[in-house]
């Protein structure tokens, strides 16, 4: 007998899985919809709207693939239906075939005698021959297509948005565990299905997409979990509940910054320009904390955009460099017990260690400048990806501060000595308090630009290259006070005058006064203060000694101006036209003598510096920076010592000092 | 002629010694040892020694002092042995002046009898007096600026570093 290939038990067990599935995607709506609530709970802001948006999409769709699951059974079953109904045709179609054949031999044994027809006859008209056409099984289909879930705050990510973490990680581990639910259902489809497929061609499947878009719902919804999460996360990071910027989820759901923050990043745009953009944010100080959810690519951008508020600046800074100790620390453990580690130094190996190690220094100095506590807030205004680090620590806040000072730095100065220069920069700032009383002030501890060390400083390069980042700093606090510029003071020590004085010749630069301490010589082309782009232009030079009489005066600055190629000016000399203040001691009114400068340094390990507390230096740039004039001392030149004076042709040795 | 041949040895020596050594424009920590001038402190003693020389001073005026940073704000130093040890310093200001030439006065006798050398900066209406050396403190000062009294001390440099201070 022909049968039809159709396996009862298999599309049984298809119906009933696609029954049971069914049952458990419509069992979970009060559970689904629970987590829903509870996810939108102290939610609110665009975010919160794409997360309810994607909570209804997804019951419609669970509703309609439960639709489609159940019609499908309903489908298998009416085919099973005409699958015996089939069967039972051909049965009976096969046994009236038997009865018909067992007929036409009656009529023929009896030879046509009447009682030999008859019967035949009779049954001829009675047993009529069943259909002969097959029943055509009812065409399967089973469409269902899931649905895209919209995670885009839309508009351009100047919104914000606030939520609960909490709550959206009990939506998720709600959702995670019915979808557990629902892919086991799948999953036993799937086998139904495969097994329905291979044992009953019978059945016309016209169109299946329904387990294929189970799973697409399933992806959906990980996916809505996954984007839950890293709202969550990103709420985590800026320290639980509160609003957060549209763009900074943006960044934290897509990893992709939105159209604003393309903007602000955009290449080419002034300080100007970007400070226009930032405003445009409308980001405040209350922000800060929603900035640190922005991924270490976008903080360390934002971190050192000139015309980005120092706020932010300090806020993405301080992150980065949190993450970049751990990444240094972690780099470091590794290749120092790698396998690769033999113990031989000046190899590639061994060469990054090394720098791991310095890059480690550095970053840990610049914690450690942050972490003290001296007079004026601190913030991390700029830290770059260089190694070791260039970085700029403020003491004072430049977002509303109305005198701001650079102190920038000479040779041989790197992140490694941050705390050390920010020292000087502490001292500089307590004496502007000394100097002018109370007022809202802040000293940048400029370590902005690679400084020269041994084999450079006598060339103009390195100050070529700092000027234009320095000449950028001064840019970036135009741009971002341009409502109320602050009065602006650059402090340069030693090579530090030779770079303050290149960015100081620009036509584009301008600050109000510039303190030129132990000149290592400014540029050549700069042979009259009125060279400079600063208002007031002013010069402390200790007594000039030869290299190696530290202690005795400044050692060093002769030796930068006089064997430089390009830096060659005194800005203390008289011709110059600078204000000059003393340095040397000299002897008051009342017959009282004031320690001298003894050394080159800024910091000196016997209080003898330029920039050490207690010292005329110190004094006279906090009145210079203040605009307290009247409290300069006067310059003193003091010859050189005895030994330099023979040295140099001026002096007989004789002649006593 | 023989002045002028050793003054040129002599420059031409100090020129293969610049050839050869580094140069410092940097803030140097720990250059040659000079003579030892201070007593021998821990960080605490040194840290009492100049707390009491300010107390001492802000006592004698009177008033609101407060403390703008310090005591415990460390800095690099040189040791009498020539090793980098660190120093306190300490900050304080009073939000009132008075009279400035005996305040001035007060503090600058107080600060002799304890052995320290004086001197003056600044005018004749904002002075500043600074004492130096002496067994409590490297140096203190006495700061008058507008509407403000300021002290700013050094203490005695002591064995530790300034950077995990």
């Amino acid at each position: 007998m022909v049968d039809i290939e159709y396996d009862a038990g298999d599309a049984s067990a298809l119906s009933s899985a696609l029954r049971t599935a069914d049952g458990v995607l419509r069992g979970q709506a009060g559970k689904r919809s629970g987590a829903v609530s509870t996810g939108l709970q102290d939610f609110s802001g665009a975010y919160a709207k794409r997360f309810q948006e994607a909570a209804v999409i997804e019951a419609e769709d669970r509703g309609k693939l439960a639709g489609v699951l159940a019609d499908f059974a309903d489908d298998i079953d009416a085919v099973s239906r005409q699958a015996v109904e089939e069967r039972q045709r051909i049965s009976d179609h096969d046994a009236w075939k038997q009865r018909e054949a067992q007929r036409n031999a009656f009529v023929q044994a009896s030879g046509g005698g009447v009682a030999g027809v008859a019967v035949p006859l009779w049954e001829l008209v009675t047993d009529r021959e069943p259909s002969t056409t097959p029943i055509t099984p009812k065409p399967l289909t089973a469409a269902f297509h899931a649905r895209q879930r919209p995670h885009s705050a839309g508009g351009d990510g100047s919104g914000k948005s606030s939520a609960d973490p909490t709550h959206l990680r009990t939506f998720v581990s709600t959702t995670r565990s019915a979808d557990s639910d629902a892919d086991t259902e799948l999953q036993r489809l799937q086998t139904a299905w495969s097994s329905f497929k291979a044992s009953c061609s019978w059945a016309v499947v016209d169109g299946q997409s329904a387990l294929s878009g189970f799973r697409q719902y399933l992806q959906h919804n990980e996916s809505d979990c996954t984007w839950s999460e890293h709202v969550a996360s990103a709420f985590e990071k800026a320290g639980g509940a509160g609003a957060l910027p549209d763009m900074v989820l943006a960044v934290a759901t897509n990893g992709r910054t939105p159209p604003v923050l393309d903007a602000l990043f955009a290449e080419g745009l002034t300080p100007a320009e970007v400070a226009k953009r930032w405003a445009a944010l409308g980001l405040s100080k209350a922000d800060a904390p929603a900035l640190r959810a922005l991924p270490q690519s976008v903080l360390e951008k934002l971190g050192n955009l000139e015309g980005v508020a120092y706020w932010a600046r300090d806020t993405a800074n301080r992150s980065v460099l949190g993450l970049r100790i751990d990444q240094v620390q972690s780099q470091l453990a590794t290749a120092q017990t790698g396998s690769a580690w033999s113990g031989q130094y000046g190899t590639p190996f061994q060469q990054q260690i090394a720098s791991l190690e310095k890059e480690l220094k550095a970053l840990l100095n610049i914690e450690a400048t942050l972490g003290k506590k001296g007079e004026g807030a601190r913030s991390l205004v700029s830290l770059t990806d260089d190694v070791p680090p260039l970085a700029a620590v403020s003491i004072g806040d430049l977002d509303t501060a109305d005198n701001v000072t650079w102190a920038v730095p000479g040779m041989n100065t790197t992140t490694a000595d941050m705390s050390s220069w920010t020292n000087a920069a502490q001292n500089i700032y307590n004496q502007q308090i000394v100097a002018a009383g109370e007022g809202e002030r802040a000293v940048i501890s400029w370590i902005g630009y690679e400084t020269p060390g041994e084999t450079t400083v006598l060339g103009m390069d390195k100050a070529e290259a700092g000027a234009e980042k320095l000449a950028a700093s001064v840019h970036g606090l135009d741009a971002v006070r341009a409502d109320g510029m602050p009065t602006t003071n650059i402090v340069a020590h030693s090579y530090g005058t030779t770079t303050a004085g290149v960015a100081l010749s620009r036509s584009d630069i301008h600050v109000d006064r510039f303190v030129a301490l132990a000149s290592a010589g400014l540029p050549d082309a700069v042979d009259s203060a009125d060279d400079l782009h600063a208002g007031e232009v002013y010069a402390g030079q200790a007594r000039n000694v030869l290299f190696d009489e530290g202690g005795k005066g400044d050692e060093w600055a002769t030796v930068g101006r006089s064997f430089s190629h390009g830096h060659h000016v005194d800005p203390s000399k008289p011709g110059f036209g600078a204000t000059t203040f003393g340095a040397n001691g000299g002897t008051a009114a009342d017959g009282t003598t004031t320690n001298p400068v003894l050394h080159h340094d800024p910091l000196n390990a016997d209080g003898g510096g330029y920039l050490d507390q207690n010292t005329e230096t110190l004094y006279n740039v906090g009145a210079a920076t203040t605009g307290r004039k009247d409290k300069l001392t006067e310059f003193d030149p003091t010859p050189p010592t005895v030994r330099d004076q023979w040295l140099l042709g001026v002096r007989d040795p004789d002649g006593g000092e | 002629m023989r002045t002028r041949g050793v003054r040129l040895a002599g420059m031409l020596l100090l020129l293969a010694l610049f050839g050869g050594s580094a140069v410092g424009c940097a803030q140097s920590p720990a250059p040659e040892p000079q003579a030892v001038r201070t007593p021998a402190v821990n960080s605490e003693s040194a840290q009492q020694r100049m707390v009491e020389v300010v107390k001492d001073a802000t006592e004698s005026l009177g008033g609101d002092w407060k403390v703008r940073s310090g005591p415990d704000y460390a800095e690099a130093c040189r040791l009498p042995d020539g090793d980098t040890g660190a120093k306190w310093t300490y900050f304080l200001t009073r939000a009132q002046t008075g009279d400035v030439s005996a305040d001035s006065a007060k503090v600058e006798a107080r600060w002799k009898a304890l052995g320290m050398s004086i001197e003056h900066l600044g005018t004749k209406t904002e002075p500043t007096v600074i004492g130096r050396g002496g067994d409590r403190t490297d140096s203190i000062s006495f700061s008058i600026a507008p509407g403000l009294y300021a002290i700013q001390s050094v203490s005695l440099c002591f064995p530790g570093d300034a950077d995990q201070l």
